[in-house]
């Protein structure tokens, strides 16, 4: 039964709802901050898998809106994927998953590659971003395969069993080995939020990996958390190694 | 509809009266306030459709030709043949805006993106579509969780959307420059 104080409370919470509804209609059911800084800086909240050299990376991700920072003050955002990475530095990934960046209207399906040389004189083909309408839905579960082709040397990326983009060089020679599968939420500031709430986590499922030529998609061998740098971000194990929630609680 | 005969005449000197009304009111329209503002008048060369060269030197890249149909700045969009429900589908505000937009109409003529891959799923070959460039942004790769990138030389400015030309809905876009 519920006590008398928690009905008042209630009553006292629903009014102040209404009374601020009146006034601000579209108040979010989140509580994002603003932004904190005028540059990106990349926070994870995932796993990564040092199992050995990976050729596929796999996992069904549950896709949840993006919520930024509020105060856009020249970059924001966040998103979460599936991702097949080099080991020399960061910019060496092909990935797919949902994003929502700067000050793009709405979360977006996205695939983007980088083959890890873009330095100062970066020219304009190192890396590419690509965004694809009407496979975002909220809420809705798709399957992600980044996988490496033993005959061009490419990645590709797949959703559902459809594949939306291919690295246009071979990861042979751009990036370093060993190669690594990844499943992540990422924000670009502390304001963002990262994908997922209290009530409606950002699940990763059935997350998976190639280690050798013909062999089956096997549990990562070495699946491990990474560090939750941004406050207010929350991981949890649902079936280690092969499942886990990423959401926020800002 | 057949006119009848009778008719015949009334028609033939409305029709007049409308050419000549036509003509009067192309003497007066005012100058184009199109990208093309302030250039000089067109000439049988101007109009010649430019070629988008950002579009065909990104596709190019990709093993992708496109043919250019013709050009139309973002306020001809709707009369270029988006509009009603179509138009809805697709508004350049979905991406934040931009400082500059352009609007070229082209015809792809090889989906595949790179020569070794299978067609791209949304980039259909013959397909008619409106590429919206959108330039003046400032867009940074996303990186691995275990050493992000951070270099500013990274950023792109353009992000091409594109736009199928008969129903108004996106197919992709992508990140230029």
């Amino acid at each position: 039964m519920r006590s008398p104080w928690r009905v008042s409370a209630t009553v006292c919470l629903l009014v102040s709802f209404a009374s601020l509804g009146a006034t601000w209609r579209s108040a979010p059911a989140f509580a994002n901050g603003p932004c904190i800084w005028n540059q990106a800086i990349h926070t994870f909240t995932g796993v990564e898998d040092f199992g050995g050299t990976a050729y596929i990376a796999e996992g069904n991700l549950r896709d949840r809106l993006v919520h930024q920072c509020t105060g856009f003050d020249g970059s924001s955002g966040a998103s979460a994927w599936v991702m097949l990475s080099g080991s020399g530095n960061g910019s060496e990934y092909a990935q797919a998953g949902y994003i929502k960046v700067n000050q793009m209207n709405n979360t977006k399906t996205f695939t983007e590659w980088n083959d890890g040389e873009c330095g100062s004189s970066c020219g304009s083909s190192h890396w590419t971003r690509t965004l694809w309408p009407g496979i975002f839905q909220g809420g809705h579960v798709h399957e992600y395969i980044i996988g490496y082709s033993f005959t061009t040397g490419h990645v590709s990326m797949a959703i559902d069993n459809t594949t939306y983009d291919t690295t246009p060089f071979s990861i042979e020679t751009e990036w370093s080995a060993p190669w690594h599968g990844q499943w992540e939420g990422e924000l670009l500031d502390y304001g963002d939020d990262i994908p997922g709430t209290a009530d409606a986590h950002a699940t990763f499922t059935h997350i998976g990996v190639q280690y050798c030529r013909g062999c089956a998609v096997v549990d990562p061998g070495d699946a491990q958390k990474e560090n939750e740098l941004a406050p207010d971000t929350h991981f949890q194990w649902v079936n280690q190694p092969v499942a886990f929630d990423i959401w926020d609680t800002s | 509809m057949k006119t009848s005969k009778a008719s015949r005449p009334v028609t033939a000197f409305a029709g007049t009266v409308l050419l000549l009304g036509l003509l009067a009111s192309c003497a007066n329209t005012p100058p184009s306030t199109s990208l093309n503002a302030g250039a000089d008048p067109p000439s049988a060369v101007a109009a010649t459709p430019p070629v988008p060269q950002d579009l065909v030197k990104l596709l190019a890249s990709d093993g992708v030709q496109v043919e250019t149909a013709s050009l139309a700045d973002a306020s001809q969009v709707e009369q270029s043949g988006i509009s009603g429900d179509a138009a809805t589908k697709f508004s350049v505000d979905e991406y934040g805006g931009a400082p500059e937009v352009h609007v070229f109409l082209v015809r792809v003529t090889n989906a595949n993106a790179h020569p070794t891959d299978e067609p791209n799923a949304l980039l259909i070959s013959g397909a008619l579509a409106y590429l919206v460039q959108m330039q003046g942004l400032a867009m940074e790769p996303m990186g691995g969780g275990s050493d992000p990138s951070k270099d500013d030389g990274a950023t792109h400015s353009e992000l091409d959307v594109f736009v199928d030309a008969m129903a108004g809905t996106e197919l992709f876009s992508i990140t230029v420059r």
